[in-house]
């Protein structure tokens, strides 16, 4: 069985420590791969710059979920710009999980919600 | 052998696999399970002779030369065309016009009947339809300022296929209205598998005004039932040739006689024109004038290969052998709890097709397992999404079966699901 599918994986996948409401959030973002109806709802508490919390609600597979875990663990405490960096690249880095090339979509639909919750808290700063 | 002995005869799939070249290659270590024949079918290797052949001694275009291999190649692309006639039982093989596939041949039509429609008029097609029977007509519906109205044939939960069929042609006679002009609805649903019952529609669409035009999308019928189009009762009939062991870039529109010179050419260029001049064009005849471009003469004669195949297998054993493998697979899926069959789940009415969904797994990561274990199934919305819509999910598995499958197959795949379950549940 791929690596994706391994028992350390599959925990992360049933049990997301990241999937919860964050009810003081002030960043969200909601995006959809419309090829595999995977949905995701991304919320930010950004204080003085940084990140300071993350949290997704929706449903989606297993590469879905696990990428968003990790990219949301990765950005907690980062500022808004080191988050802004996180490239498809080093998001696949970080997975460390063999993915076919029809599932990087599933990984990096995350990396499209955080861009653009980002985007949109920024530009309502200004 | 007597017709009738060929269609008592019951079809070997492990004779048939013989012929199939790829059956022999392994998949991340296992033997290829191939049940994705919905989206693509396996090719054998008549049909792959027949494209080497056609490149190795005949290649040449055709309708333009006048030396040797201009008129072989002609004369192969012409016999393909009355062969796939022969196959769809058209009037003549003049209404076959080859197109790269079902989604073409949609798109053709869309443009070549859009002087037929005004604005206000309607077009009715289902919430079950391919998006390739969809977006074309509501690009054009658009355009024209028409109305598309959809009809909701989303199937209930344990709905019988006969209870079924009678919902799709109450909800289409209710739709009817003075403002028809045009009925478009699959012949096969690529997501329950369910034959949708053609003819009653056409005597409830003639039967209201013989003026209605009825597009029939063959794309999951053609390569499985048996299909004739002096009795099915439609004005268009769309098809792809690679679902039906021909290669890819190959199918069909079929064009009832009396209607070809209503309808313009979608595409306009070369080889479908009797002259130009500078400021007009006159068509070529029926077909040709719909067929600008080179054609794809390797495809069209693999496609010819790949019908001679189907037929002496028989269209009715093959439809047959779709259903046993429907039965059992449906009898061992009932087994999973939490497993939901979509559409109806009778042998009647339907092709070896399933689709299903489990609660709290995503079809995305049954199929990744399925296809470490060489099984390769369809997991997405199908291209089908206004049904998933109304459905609420996000996406569903399929499997879908064809002549070479078998149900050792099955069994093997029913184990590996359950064993897939168990890791993501």
């Amino acid at each position: 069985m791929d690596s994706l599918y391994r028992e350390e994986m599959m925990e992360i996948y049933k049990d997301p420590k990241h999937k919860k409401e964050l009810p003081n959030a002030n960043a969200y973002s909601e995006e959809e791969n419309p090829l595999c109806g995977d949905t995701i709802k991304l919320r930010l508490k950004i204080k003085n710059g940084k990140i300071q919390s993350a949290a997704f609600e929706g449903s989606s597979c297993a590469v879905s979920t696990i990428s968003t875990e990790k990219v949301l663990g990765y950005v907690e405490g980062k500022s808004i710009e080191e988050a802004k960096n996180l490239t498809q690249e080093k998001l696949l880095d970080l997975l460390d999980i063999d993915i076919s090339m029809s599932r990087v979509r599933c990984a990096t639909l995350v990396l499209t919600a955080l861009k653009n919750a980002l985007e949109s808290f920024e530009e309502g700063n200004e | 052998m007597s017709r009738k002995n060929k269609i008592n005869q019951k079809l070997d799939p492990f004779k048939i696999r013989k012929d199939f070249p790829i059956m022999g290659r392994d998949i991340e270590g296992s033997p290829l399970v191939y049940f994705d024949n919905a989206a693509t079918s396996q090719k054998p290797k008549q049909v792959i002779d027949a494209i080497t052949e056609f490149y190795s001694k005949n290649n040449a275009n055709v309708h333009r030369g006048i030396h040797t291999l201009s008129e072989n190649a002609t004369r192969q692309y012409e016999e393909s065309r009355t062969t796939l006639a022969k196959f769809l039982g058209a009037n003549s093989p003049e209404e076959l016009i080859f197109t790269n596939g079902t989604t073409h041949s949609v798109n053709h039509l869309s443009v070549g009947i859009k002087n037929l429609l005004s604005e206000g008029d309607e077009i009715i097609t289902s919430n079950l339809e391919h998006h390739s029977n969809f977006v074309p007509w509501q690009r054009l519906c658009k355009e024209r300022g028409a109305i598309l109205k959809t009809i909701d044939i989303t199937p209930e939960p344990n709905e019988t296929s006969s209870d079924y069929s009678k919902k799709i042609l109450d909800k289409i006679e209710r739709f009817l209205s003075k403002k028809t002009k045009l009925v478009t609805i699959s012949h096969v649903s690529n997501v329950t598998g369910s034959i949708i019952p053609i003819k009653e529609i056409a005597s409830i669409v003639k039967g209201s005004d013989e003026n209605i035009l009825l597009l029939v999308d063959g794309a999951q019928s053609a390569p499985h039932i048996p299909i004739n189009m002096r009795s099915l009762g439609c004005d268009f009939f769309v098809f792809s040739g690679h679902k039906m062991l021909g290669p890819m870039g190959i199918g069909g529109l079929w064009i009832r006689k009396n209607l070809m010179e209503k309808i313009e050419p979608g595409i306009v260029g070369g080889g479908m024109i009797e002259k130009v001049s500078l400021d007009k064009a006159v068509w070529a005849g029926a077909p040709y004038r719909y067929e600008a471009g080179t054609p794809n003469v390797a495809g069209a004669i693999g496609l010819a290969a790949a019908v001679k195949y189907l037929e002496s297998v028989g269209m009715r054993e093959i439809n047959n052998h779709g259903r046993r493998l429907a039965k059992h697979t449906i009898e061992l899926l009932e087994q999973i709890a939490g497993l939901k069959i979509i559409g109806p789940k009778d042998d009647d009415n339907r092709i070896g097709l399933i689709s299903f969904y489990v609660e709290g797994t995503h079809p995305h990561d049954i199929a990744a397992i399925l296809n470490s274990k060489g099984i390769a199934v369809r997991a997405g919305q199908h291209c089908a999404m206004p049904l998933h819509t109304e459905l609420d999910l996000e996406a569903s598995t399929r499997a879908s079966f064809y002549l070479y499958n078998t149900n050792e197959e099955v069994d093997y795949f029913y184990r590996e699901l359950k064993t897939a379950l168990k890791v993501l549940k």
